[in-house]
């Protein structure tokens, strides 16, 4: 199996897809003279030429609404948000328009598009760079939300949420287009809505997506060698709609969660996983589910207070620690 | 600077209150004195009186909560008074935990039902220095809740273990999966599980005090049991007699005769009416009988005072009145605290005979059976019937002896079988 960069993997998918249907196209800034701003569209411009691969203005609300448009005119757009942080500007055509137009239009109207970008800190690009959005975005009905920064299964997920006829929000990483892996070639699809076991074990199960899911799993593997703590990570890789029965079958083998998560902890979603799972498996609890998430303060420019912001591995085994009573 | 009530003692048994109502609201003015509040202790439901005069600030244990002993039930004041101060100052001041109540004060009066109230500050500084090792241990049991994770809760109930013999590693004392590990079912639900349908009655106050105490009983005390045969025939003949001549209030029933009859008898034995303590045994000079009353959700014992003293229709009056307020759950700590003997009668239910357990810190009961018609074999060879009674004095052997249980016995039948004569003495 070919070895391929996340950037290369969602490049992978969306010109496959692009090969397959007619119907897609690219649109954001940047996305076809520049070949992105992360280079995930490179070469497509040659590809599939300027009547599907457009630059847009810099207008992220302008060019997410021709998105919604298209799609209700039958097209299926790929809108590129350079990052998500910017996407806050589309908020409008995301949440009352892509979102809903399904149900206010009484079925007649569906919104076959994708959103996608880099969601998250990078590295030292301050307060209104650095955030998280699917705490936000999972609470509003009528949108799928992917998060995932493996390149396999963003190759596979990205096919899965073209061919999707509703919305649905991609979110990948920054820091993380540059991630390798494994990359099943040609028609690799990964269904909407299924987790992953990353890390199989038996004694805590740990929840991360994104970036943090790699943090966790090295957070796994130290406590594996010095701890010899055996921790199950579970990367949900949809978390709209969410594999509740993935979570809920781990956490009643290792009766005991913790989630970790990029973003501010304040009604996040890692909240709602808490919630669904001592909902769902109180009687299966050896102790309170716990959360790792960023310091509730504005994201710190200073690359070193930006590292302390972010959920470190060490909060993330004090945390593992904190669910075995090993604390 | 606001006052805090606190969860009284009223009775010696009770280990923990419930406020079974508010009879105030919070931001009404309360009269120190005045009943504010019914709280349901072990055995009865009792009005308590406001502490302090002022506005009730707030109410800390709401309507049907539990809490322990002394804790903060609600805070006193006057109006916009900052009560939240009160009780931080209070917890800092008590050591935050349930103050421990004294237990050995000699018995002149045994288990006399005197709420201990809280002492001088100085004393309860010090009870907090003394305190404070346990409270940072974090296992206190101190609220009674036994604090398990929900897999502990689960895996507990499926392998029969109770939570409340075991200790919690975890935070504040929970009790955690890992608290189970080797810990085995008690004698009686382990190995035998029962596999039917159950309905789970919570246990009452009453329920928890019966069981805690009267297993405290026979673990404590060493039962022997003394039976003997009585006949009744002189008792029920003069009964029925009086009886007849007798307004319906004043009737009186076999039970006051024996509560007289058995007073008499244990002012002549005061060895009989004691009790066990670690360096000595205290016969006590009166004698307040106690007797068995069957309710709905359990047993209590309330007490006729003095019984000795007292003629058979006064002793009748007593009971009567006593046996419709436990039934009525109106009983007043007074009502059934400080027996100093008991006498437990199923003659009325048919039952011949049974042994009773000892109603601590009692030393002895009486097990009184149904009086029967009797075939009995006299010494020249004839047989006559009889109306025959059986009667089981359970003895806590530490303080007495079969020859002296014996002797009571036959100070009690002669009584029985020559009750006029008995009837003379006070």
């Amino acid at each position: 199996m070919p070895e391929l960069s996340l950037r290369e993997a969602l490049n992978e998918a969306l010109s496959e897809e692009m090969e397959r249907d007619e119907d897609i196209f690219v649109m954001g800034e940047e996305v076809a003279e520049y070949n992105g701003a992360y280079k995930v569209t490179k070469g497509m411009l040659d590809r599939f030429g300027p009547e599907r691969m457009i630059d847009s203005p810099i207008s992220e609300a302008g060019f997410a609404g021709l998105g919604v448009g298209a799609a209700m005119a039958g097209l299926r757009p790929v809108i590129e948000m350079m990052t998500w942080n910017f996407a806050v500007q589309a908020f409008d055509q995301i949440i009352n328009h892509a979102a809903k137009m399904l149900y206010m239009s009484g079925g007649q109207f569906n919104v076959p598009m994708v959103i996608r970008g880099p969601n998250g800190a990078a590295r030292g690009l301050g307060a209104q760079h650095s955030q998280c959005l699917e705490h936000m975005l999972t609470n509003c009905p009528g949108l799928k939300i992917i998060s995932t920064v493996i390149p396999a299964d963003a190759k596979g997920l990205m096919k899965s949420a073209i061919r999707d006829n509703n919305p649905v929000l991609f979110l990948e990483s920054e820091m993380l287009y540059g991630f390798k892996g494994e990359v099943p070639e040609g028609e690799h699809i990964i269904p909407i809505g299924k987790g992953d076991i990353k890390r199989e074990g038996t004694d805590v199960t740990v929840i991360s997506w994104n970036k943090a899911l790699l943090q966790t799993l090295d957070a796994a593997a130290s406590l594996a060698a010095e701890d010899g703590i055996n921790v199950e990570v579970i990367d949900p890789r949809t978390l709209m709609p969410l594999d509740e029965e993935l979570i809920f079958e781990s956490v009643r083998k290792t009766n005991r969660l913790v989630v970790v998560e990029e973003g501010w902890g304040v009604s996040s979603f890692g909240c709602y996983i808490t919630d669904r799972v001592t909902t769902e498996c109180f009687d299966d609890l050896d102790a309170p589910p716990a959360r790792v998430s960023n310091l509730f303060v504005p994201m710190p420019f200073n690359v070193t207070l930006e590292k302390e912001v972010l959920p470190t591995e060490s909060r993330i085994k004090e945390a593992v620690k904190k669910v075995l009573y090993k604390d | 600077m606001a006052k805090i009530m606190q969860m009284p003692k009223l009775s010696d048994t009770m280990t923990e209150g419930v406020v079974a109502q508010w009879l105030v609201k919070e931001g009404d003015k309360v009269k120190a004195g005045a009943p504010i509040l019914e709280i349901e202790t072990d055995k009865a439901t009792m009005e308590y009186e406001a502490t302090a005069s002022g506005v009730l600030l707030k109410i800390l244990v709401g309507d049907g909560e539990s809490c322990a002993l002394q804790a903060p039930i609600a805070v006193i004041g006057k109006e916009g008074e900052d009560w939240k101060e009160a009780v931080e100052k209070h917890k800092s001041s008590s050591g935050g935990g349930a103050a421990s109540s004294s237990k050995s004060s000699p018995p002149s009066e045994p288990g006399s039902g005197v709420a201990p109230t809280p002492g001088p500050s100085g004393s309860q500084e010090e009870k907090s220095v003394g305190q404070q090792s346990s409270v940072n241990t974090g296992t206190a049991p101190s609220s009674g809740r036994v604090k398990a994770s929900p897999l502990a809760k689960k895996v507990a109930r499926d392998r029969g273990l109770d939570l409340s013999t075991l200790q919690g590693s975890g935070p504040n004392g929970r009790i955690v999966v890992r608290d189970l590990e080797g810990a085995t079912a008690g004698a009686a639900s382990g190995s035998a599980r029962v596999d039917a349908p159950v309905e789970r009655v919570p246990h009452s106050n009453m329920r928890k005090t019966i069981a805690r105490r009267l297993t405290e009983s026979v673990q404590t005390a060493p039962h022997f049991y003394l039976s003997l045969s009585l006949k009744m025939d002189d008792v029920l003949n003069w009964r029925k007699a009086a009886v007849s001549k007798l307004s319906k209030e004043e009737k009186f029933s076999v039970n006051d005769v024996m509560i007289a009859l058995v007073a008499r008898a244990l002012k002549k034995h005061p060895e009989i009416n004691a009790s066990w303590h670690d360096d000595h045994i205290a016969r006590y000079r009166d004698v307040h009988m106690g007797m068995a009353v069957a309710l709905p959700a359990g047993l209590v014992t309330p007490v006729v005072r003095h019984a000795d003293k007292l003629t058979v229709l006064e002793i009748a009056e007593q009971t009567k009145s006593l046996a419709s307020r436990a039934k009525e759950g109106q009983l007043r700590s007074e009502d059934y605290q400080g027996g100093t003997f008991t006498i437990s009668n199923l003659g009325m239910a048919g039952i011949e005979n049974f042994t009773a357990i000892i109603n601590p810190p009692q030393s002895a009961i009486l097990a009184v059976g149904a009086a029967l018609p009797t075939p009995v074999a006299k010494a020249d060879g004839s047989i006559e019937v009889e109306t025959r009674m059986t009667i089981t004095l359970s003895c806590d052997h530490r303080v007495i002896d079969g020859a002296v249980g014996s002797a009571f016995l036959q100070t009690l039948k002669k009584f029985v079988e020559d009750p006029f004569t008995a009837l003379l003495l006070s």
